[in-house]
C-alpha cells in the first residue's frame, strides 16, 4: 500500500468509526454469540452447549418421522416465505414507484396525498387488522368484497379463511403500507433533473419512453435500495401475519412465516439453538439473493457520483 | 461558506415549484387525480376507523360493517383517555419525546458521516464492511435481543471502585437512544444510496479549494442531501415514538413509560378492552406524527438545489 | 461561521458526554429501599386486570409488607413474559413472575424456577387446602414449582332465550328448551335443531311444480330448506336434490364408502342411502349454504380445541408412562365430533360463518353475544363480555323505568338529600341512617345522616336472584362418556420464583399473602374468576359478578376436572393439535390420520428433548 492508501484508509475509518465502535460493542458481539448459539442446545434459561452442527442437522437434513428429511416445518415456513416474497416483491416495487411517481407530479393537494398514503404507517396494527377482517369478511352481508362479488352474481370467498387464497389475501393488503418505500422514492425522485424530461420531451418522447429511459435509470441506486431492504424484509415478515393469524399462521399454516416459527422456537419452545441456526440459514439466503442483485447491480445502476 | 451558498442559490432562482408548477394542457393531470383520489381512498379506511371508533361506545364498536359516523358521537372519550389514571399522558409524551429526540439525531448525524465513508472515500477493505454492515440487517432481531440485554447489563457492571463507569444502562433510556448514536445499518445503507448519486466534482472542486474531508462532507454533501436526510429523520423518529418491544423489555419503572406502553392501558385478556378508549388513545398518539408529516412533506421535494450543477 | 460551528459541536459533543456519563435516570428502584427490602413482581396482565392486581399488592404492602419489612414493585403489561424470559436468561429475573399455565412445567424442566416445597411447608400451605387440580398442575417430576393466582374453568354457555324463542321446535324434537344440554349427543340434537342455514337445494320450477305435494308435507314451496331436519323432509317429497355430491368428493372419499357398502360411482337415491353417504362425506359444499346461525360449532371460540379429548374420557398425554397419546381412541372421537360438524353443514358454510367472526377483535365481535351462535365453550370471564358490551343480556324482562333507575345509580353523589336521591331512583326501602334502593340487577346502598346522603356502595343482587335476568345460562359441558359428571379443562395463571432471585422468602411471603382465602377471594372476584381454594365463602359465590361461579366452583372442585398435561414440550404439543383441530373442521384431513402424523413428529420431538435434557443433567451434575 502506497503512503496515499494508507491516508485515504485512515480518513475512510474516520468516518466509519462511529458504526466501527457500535458494531464492536452492540451489534458484532450478539451476532457472533447467535452463531455460537446456532451451534449449541441452548435453552434460554440454562447454559449452552456445545451440540455442534446438531440444530442445522435437525433443521435441514435430518431424518424426520414421516421419512423425509429436515423439519417439515421448517420447510412449510421457508416455502411459505419464498412464496410471499415472489409474489410481494416485484409488486411492492411496481406500486410503490408508481405512487411515487404520482405523488411527485406537480399537482394540487399533493401534501394531503402524501400525508394519506403514508398513514397505513402510522396507524396502529390492531385498527388495520380491524379494517382489512371487514374488507376480507367471508359473510356477503359483513364483508366489503362479498358484498360486490355477490352483487356481481359471484360466490362469495373466505379469503382469510381458505389456503388457497390466503396468501393473495396477505400480499394485497401488506401493500397497504408500502408508505415508507413510497417515501424513499419521492425523496429519490428530486434528484433527477428536469432539465432531462424536458430534453426527452423536445425529442418527442413519450411518459412510457421518459420513464424507461429517464426516471428510471436516474432513480435506480433508490429502486436498489429498495430492492435489498425488500428482499430482507419480505424474507423477514413477521408482524402483519403474526397479527392477523394470532401466530398460527391460519389457514392451515399456510401463512406461517420462516420468521413466526423462528419466533416460536426462540420465545415459545425455548430452542434458542434452532432459532439461532435458522436465522443463519437466512442470513445466507439473504445474503445470495443480495449477492446476486449486487452482482447485477453494475448493469442497471447508475451512480452519477462514479 | 461560500461553496454553500452558491448550492443555495439555484433554489431562489428556480423559485421553488412554481417555475414547474406552469400550466400544461395535459389531461394527465386529470387521470393523477382520479387515480390518487381513488388510492387515496383505500389508504385513509384504516385511519377512518379508528378515528369513528375513537367516538363511538364501546357496545357500538362491535358492529359489522362498521358505523361510520358514530351514534351517540362521544367526543368525552378523549376526555376520559386524557384524565385516565394510569395513562399520564403528557409524561408518557415527555419520555418519548426524550428517546425519540435523542435517537433522531443521534441517528442522523452518525449515519450520514458514515454513510460519507462508504459512499465517496476509497480505500482498502471498504467493500468488505460494508458487506458486513449489510449483513447485520439480515439477523432477525429475536436471536440476538437476549444478547443485548446482557450487554446492556454488563455495561452497568463496568466499575472503577465505587463508581459505574457507563452509568447505569438497565432501567433507563439509554439502551433505547444510545446505539443509535453509533449509526443504524438501514439508515447508513439509505443515505450511502444518496450520496452516490452526487457527482465526485463537487467535491473535487471544494478539495482544491482546502476544504478538508470533513468540511466536504459537512457543507457540500449534507446539503444536497436533505432529502435523504428527512427520510431518514422521519422513520427514526417514527420508530422511536411507536417502539413498543424496546421500552418494555429495558425500562423498570412506570415513571419512564412510553406512550406506545401506555396505550397497553386500555387492553385486557378476557374481555375488558376498551376499543373506543384504546382508539381514542391511538388517534392521540398518532396525530401529532400525521402533522408533522403533513407539514414535512415538502422536505422531500427539496432536492432541486443540486439540479443546477447536476444536468 | 466557524467558529459557530466549533461552538456547536463542543456543545454537542459535551452534551453526548453528560448524557452517557450523567444520564438522566428516572425513578429507579434503589430510591425505595427505605421501606425495607424491595421486591420486584412482573405480571402479564394488562389494563383492567393488572390494575386490579395492583389493588392487591396495595393491600400488601399496606399491611403484612408493612409488618415484615416488605415492598412489592409491580410491573404490569401484555406481553411482559418476553421481557421476564428475557431478564432470567440474562441472569436478573424478578423476584416473583406471574407466568402463563403452558410455561410452567416447561420452566420447571428447564431448571429456571426455584422449588416451594420447603416454604410451603413453613407457612402451612399444603395440598389438601386446595381444588386438587389446580394443586396438582403445581407439581411437576415430585416438586410443587409455583403457586396459582387466579383460576377458571370451562363451561357450557347458552343463549336461554334462542332456547325460549324455539321452544316449539325444541320440543317437538323431544328436547326440553329449559334447561341446558345433559349428554353430547343431546348438545348435538340441540345444535342441530337451532342451526338457520340457507341452502340452494333444488331448483326454484322443481320447487314450484312440486308446490301441492309440498304444501300436503306442511313445506313451504317459496323456500329452500334450512336445516338438515328440513331437507330430509323435502327429500321425502322431491326425492335426493339431483347431482347432490361432486365427483371429487365421491372419489375421495371411494374406500370408505366401498366399505360402507355404498357405491362411490353413483349419487345416493334414496333417503335412507342419502344419509348414509352424507355421514362418510359429508353435506356437500356445492349446495350447503350461507349459516345465519349455529346452534354450537366447535371452533367457535376455538380457544379449547386442544382439550376436547378431556370430555371424551381422553388425553393426549399420559403422565404415568410419560407418553404422548394422540392416537387414543377417545381422542380421535374428540376430533372425529369436531368434523362432525362440519360434516352436518357443509364446509364452505361452516368455515364461512367462523370466518365470519372476527377472530382477532374477540372481545367486541363475540358470536356469543351477537346471537349468532347459541351455545359455546368459554369461562368465568364471560360475564365481563356481555356487562360490557350487551348489558342487556344480563337484563332479562327488566321493565325499562327500572333500567333507567340502575343507570341513575352512578347519579348518586355524597351530600345529596333523600329526597333527590329519590326523585332518581324512586321510593327506597328502610329507614333511619340505612336506605337500598333496587334496580335491575343491583343494589343501592347509602349511609344517611341529617337527610343527606353520607356514602354510598352498591352490590349486586346475590346470584341465586341475579341469574332470573340472565339471557344466557351456563352449565358443564356434557361429557361424552355416559355418567361422567363436571368434566371440564381448569386453566390458571400462576406465581413462580424464577431461579436466581434475590429474595426469595420475602418474595414467597407475597405469594402466600395472595393463598389467602380473603385475598384470594378478592382477587378472583376482581377477575370475574373461581377460586383455587377448596374452602369458599357464601358471600365470594353470591355477591361475584359472574353468578354463576357455583357451576365453576363445583365442576373445578370435582374429579373430572383436567388441567393441562404436564409434558414440558406442551407448546409444541399445541401447535400441533391446533393444526389437526383446524384440519378437522375444514375436512382437509381426516382426524385419525392427522393424529398419527402428529403423534410421530411430536415422538421425534419430545425424545429428542429427552435426549437433550439427559445430556444438560450430566453436564450440570460435572460442573456441581
Amino acid at each position: 500500500m502506497t503512503k496515499k492508501d494508507w491516508q485515504q484508509l485512515g480518513k475512510g475509518l474516520a468516518f466509519l468509526s462511529p458504526w466501527l465502535v457500535g458494531f464492536t460493542v452492540f451489534t458484532g458481539l450478539p451476532i457472533a454469540l447467535s452463531f455460537w448459539f446456532s451451534l449449541c442446545d441452548y435453552t434460554l434459561l440454562q447454559k449452552p452447549v456445545y451440540v455442534g452442527l446438531e440444530n442445522y442437522r435437525t433443521l435441514i437434513w435430518g431424518k424426520n418421522s414421516a421419512g423425509g428429511y429436515g423439519d417439515p416445518w421448517f420447510w412449510k415456513s421457508l416455502w411459505n416465505t419464498a412464496r410471499f416474497a415472489a409474489v410481494f416483491l416485484p409488486a411492492a416495487m411496481v406500486v410503490s414507484l408508481g405512487l411515487a411517481m404520482l405523488l411527485n407530479l406537480k399537482i394540487k393537494g399533493q401534501a394531503f396525498y402524501r400525508t394519506i398514503i403514508f398513514l397505513p404507517s402510522l396507524v396502529p396494527a390492531v385498527a388495520s387488522a380491524m379494517v382489512w377482517l371487514w374488507i376480507y369478511n367471508a359473510d356477503y352481508k359483513q364483508g366489503l368484497i362479498n358484498a360486490y362479488l355477490i352483487k356481481l352474481g359471484l360466490d362469495p370467498v373466505g379469503f382469510l379463511a381458505l389456503k388457497e387464497w390466503a396468501m393473495y389475501a396477505l400480499v394485497f393488503m401488506s401493500l397497504w403500507g408500502v408508505g415508507n418505500t413510497v417515501i424513499i422514492y419521492l425523496a429519490g425522485l428530486q434528484d433527477v433533473p428536469r432539465e432531462l424530461y424536458e430534453a426527452a420531451e423536445i425529442d418527442g418522447a413519450g411518459i412510457w419512453r421518459r420513464l424507461w429511459h429517464v426516471t428510471i435509470p436516474m432513480v435506480s441506486p433508490v429502486i436498489f435500495f429498495n430492492l435489498i431492504m425488500g428482499i430482507i424484509g419480505s424474507l423477514q415478515t413477521f408482524s402483519t401475519p403474526y397479527i392477523l393469524t394470532d401466530g398460527f399462521g391460519r389457514p392451515e399454516r399456510s401463512l406461517y412465516f420462516f420468521a413466526m416459527y423462528l419466533y416460536d422456537n426462540a420465545f415459545q419452545y425455548l430452542k434458542m439453538g434452532h432459532a439461532s441456526a435458522m436465522s443463519w440459514i437466512m442470513l445466507v439466503i439473504i445474503l445470495i439473493f443480495t449477492g446476486i442483485a449486487f452482482w447485477t447491480s453494475s448493469r442497471w445502476v447508475h451512480y452519477q457520483g462514479k | 461558506m461560500s461553496v454553500l451558498e452558491t448550492q443555495q442559490r439555484p433554489v431562489a432562482e428556480y423559485g421553488g415549484p412554481r417555475v414547474l408548477n406552469r400550466p400544461r394542457r395535459h389531461p394527465e393531470r386529470w387521470f393523477a387525480h382520479l387515480g390518487l383520489l381513488l388510492v387515496s381512498v383505500g389508504f385513509v379506511l384504516p385511519f377512518a376507523w379508528m378515528l369513528s371508533t375513537s367516538f363511538k361506545r364501546l357496545e357500538d364498536t362491535a358492529k359489522f360493517p362498521p358505523q361510520w359516523i358514530p351514534k351517540p358521537f362521544m367526543a368525552e372519550n378523549y376526555a376520559i383517555v386524557l384524565n385516565h389514571p394510569k395513562m399520564h399522558f403528557l409524561m408518557f409524551t415527555r419520555n418519548t419525546l426524550i428517546i425519540a429526540t435523542l435517537a433522531v439525531v443521534g441517528t442522523t448525524l452518525s449515519s450520514s458521516v458514515v454513510a460519507y465513508g462508504f459512499a465517496k472515500i476509497t480505500f482498502k477493505g471498504r467493500g468488505a464492511l460494508f458487506a458486513v454492515m449489510l449483513s447485520t440487517m439480515m439477523i432477525p432481531f429475536p436471536v440476538i435481543m437476549v444478547s443485548m440485554f446482557v450487554i446492556f447489563r454488563w455495561l452497568g457492571d463496568v466499575r472503577f471502585g465505587e463508581w459505574q463507569v457507563f452509568g447505569q444502562w438497565l432501567g433507563t433510556y439509554k439502551p433505547l437512544w444510545v446505539p443509535a448514536w453509533f449509526g443504524s445499518a438501514f439508515n447508513i445503507f439509505l443515505l450511502r444510496q444518496f450520496f452516490m448519486t452526487i457527482p465526485d466534482e463537487l467535491s473535487e472542486a471544494a478539495r482544491i479549494d482546502g476544504c478538508s474531508e470533513f468540511g466536504i462532507f459537512w457543507r457540500i454533501i449534507l446539503p444536497l442531501a436533505r432529502p435523504a436526510l428527512a427520510v431518514v429523520a422521519l422513520f427514526t423518529f417514527l420508530w422511536a415514538w411507536n417502539d413498543f418491544l424496546g421500552p418494555l423489555v429495558y425500562l423498570q419503572d412506570q415513571d419512564q413509560y412510553t406512550l406506545s406502553l401506555g396505550l397497553q392501558t386500555f387492553q385486557s385478556m378476557h374481555g375488558g378492552t376498551e376499543y373506543h378508549l384504546l382508539m381514542a388513545a391511538s388517534v392521540l398518539v398518532i396525530l401529532p406524527v400525521i402533522i408533522l408529516f403533513f407539514m414535512a412533506q415538502k422536505t422531500f421535494i427539496q432536492g432541486i438545489a443540486t439540479t443546477g450543477v447536476k444536468g | 461561521m466557524k467558529h459557530v460551528q466549533i461552538v456547536f459541536f463542543t456543545v454537542f459533543v459535551a452534551a453526548v458526554a453528560y448524557l452517557l456519563l450523567f444520564p438522566p435516570a428516572g425513578a429507579t428502584p434503589a430510591k425505595r429501599t427505605a421501606q425495607g427490602t424491595v421486591i420486584t413482581y412482573w405480571e402479564k396482565w394488562t389494563g383492567l386486570e393488572g390494575s386490579q392486581m395492583q389493588e392487591i399488592v396495595k393491600d400488601f404492602n399496606n399491611t403484612v409488607g408493612k409488618e415484615k419489612g416488605i415492598y412489592v414493585q409491580y410491573l404490569s403489561m401484555s406481553k411482559i413474559d418476553q421481557k421476564t424470559l428475557i431478564a432470567t436468561a440474562a441472569g436478573i429475573p424478578p423476584d416473583v413472575a406471574g407466568v402463563w399455565d403452558t410455561q410452567l412445567v416447561q420452566f420447571a424442566a428447564l431448571d429456571a424456577l426455584e422449588p416451594l416445597d420447603d416454604y410451603a411447608k413453613a407457612y402451612g400451605i399444603s395440598r389438601d387446602m386446595y381444588k386438587p387440580v389446580y394443586w396438582d398442575a403445581m407439581v411437576y417430576e415430585g416438586k410443587l414449582w409455583g403457586l396459582v393466582s387466579t383460576p377458571w374453568a370451562v363451561a357450557l354457555h347458552y343463549n336461554k332465550r334462542t332456547f325460549q324463542e324455539n321452544a316449539e321446535a325444541l320440543k317437538r324434537a323431544g328436547l326440553d328448551p329449559n334447561r341446558a344440554p345433559a349428554t353430547l349427543q343431546e348438545l348435538d340434537r340441540y345444535a342441530e335443531v337451532l342451526d338457520i342455514q340457507h341452502a340452494h337445494w333444488y331448483p326454484e320450477e322443481v320447487l314450484e311444480k312440486n308446490a301441492e305435494a309440498l304444501k300436503a308435507a306442511g313445506l313451504d314451496a317459496t323456500k329452500q330448506p334450512t336445516t338438515a331436519e328440513e331437507l330430509e323432509k323435502y327429500v321425502k317429497v322431491l326425492g335426493v336434490p339431483e347431482n347432490f355430491f361432486e365427483g371429487r368428493t365421491l372419489e375421495k372419499y371411494a374406500e370408505r364408502l366401498k366399505a360402507a357398502g355404498l357405491d362411490p360411482s353413483r349419487q345416493p337415491r334414496d333417503l335412507p342411502e342419502m344419509r348414509r353417504y352424507v355421514l362418510i362425506c359429508g353435506l356437500p359444499d356445492r349446495v350447503s349454504g350461507r349459516m345465519e346461525r349455529a346452534g354450537y360449532l366447535p371452533a367457535e371460540p376455538g380457544w379449547f380445541m386442544s382439550h376436547t379429548a378431556y370430555w371424551f374420557g381422553a388425553s393426549v398425554y399420559d403422565a404415568k408412562t410419560d407418553k404422548l397419546t394422540l392416537t387414543d381412541e377417545g381422542v380421535v372421537r374428540a376430533y372425529e365430533w369436531m368434523e362432525s360438524y362440519t360434516k352436518r353443514l357443509g364446509r364452505k358454510a361452516a368455515n364461512d360463518f367462523k370466518s365470519g367472526m372476527q377472530d382477532v377483535f374477540a372481545s367486541a365481535q363475540n358470536a356469543f353475544l351477537v346471537g349468532s351462535v347459541v351455545m359455546e365453550k368459554q369461562g368465568p370471564w364471560m360475564v365481563n363480555y356481555t356487562e360490557d358490551l350487551k348489558p342487556s343480556m344480563d337484563r332479562w324482562n327488566v321493565p325499562k323505568d327500572e333500567l333507567e333507575r340502575e343507570k341513575n345509580f352512578t347519579d348518586v353523589k355524597v351530600g345529596m338529600s333523600v329526597g333527590e336521591v329519590e326523585t332518581l331512583l324512586g321510593p327506597g326501602q328502610g329507614a333511619g341512617d340505612k336506605r337500598t334502593w333496587k334496580a335491575g340487577i343491583k343494589t343501592l346502598h347509602a349511609t344517611i345522616a341529617d337527610g343527606k346522603v353520607r356514602e354510598t356502595s352498591w352490590k349486586w343482587l346475590p346470584a341465586e336472584e341475579r341469574k332470573k335476568y340472565f339471557e344466557w345460562g351456563t352449565a358443564e359441558f356434557p361429557s361424552a362418556i355416559p355418567g361422567v359428571q363436571g368434566a371440564t379443562y381448569a386453566g390458571y395463571d400462576v406465581l413462580v420464583i424464577p431461579r436466581g432471585s434475590k429474595h426469595k422468602k420475602e418474595a414467597f411471603e407475597f405469594i402466600a399473602y395472595i393463598q389467602r382465602q380473603e385475598v384470594q377471594e378478592k382477587l378472583c372476584s376482581l377477575h370475574c374468576k373461581n377460586s383455587v381454594l377448596r374452602k369458599v365463602s357464601k358471600e365470594f359465590v353470591s355477591n361475584h359478578q359472574n353468578p354463576y361461579i357455583d357451576v365453576y366452583e363445583r365442576i373445578s372442585a370435582g374429579s373430572n376436572a383436567r388441567c393441562l398435561p404436564g409434558i414440558p414440550i406442551w407448546p409444541e404439543v399445541n401447535a400441533e393439535l391446533g393444526q389437526v383441530a383446524e384440519k378437522a373442521v375444514k375436512l382437509s384431513q381426516e382426524p385419525r390420520q392427522a393424529l398419527q402424523e402428529a403423534q410421530e413428529r411430536l415422538e421425534a420431538r419430545y425424545a429428542e428433548f429427552k435426549r437433550r435434557q439427559a445430556e444438560r443433567k450430566r453436564l450440570a451434575g460435572i460442573v456441581k
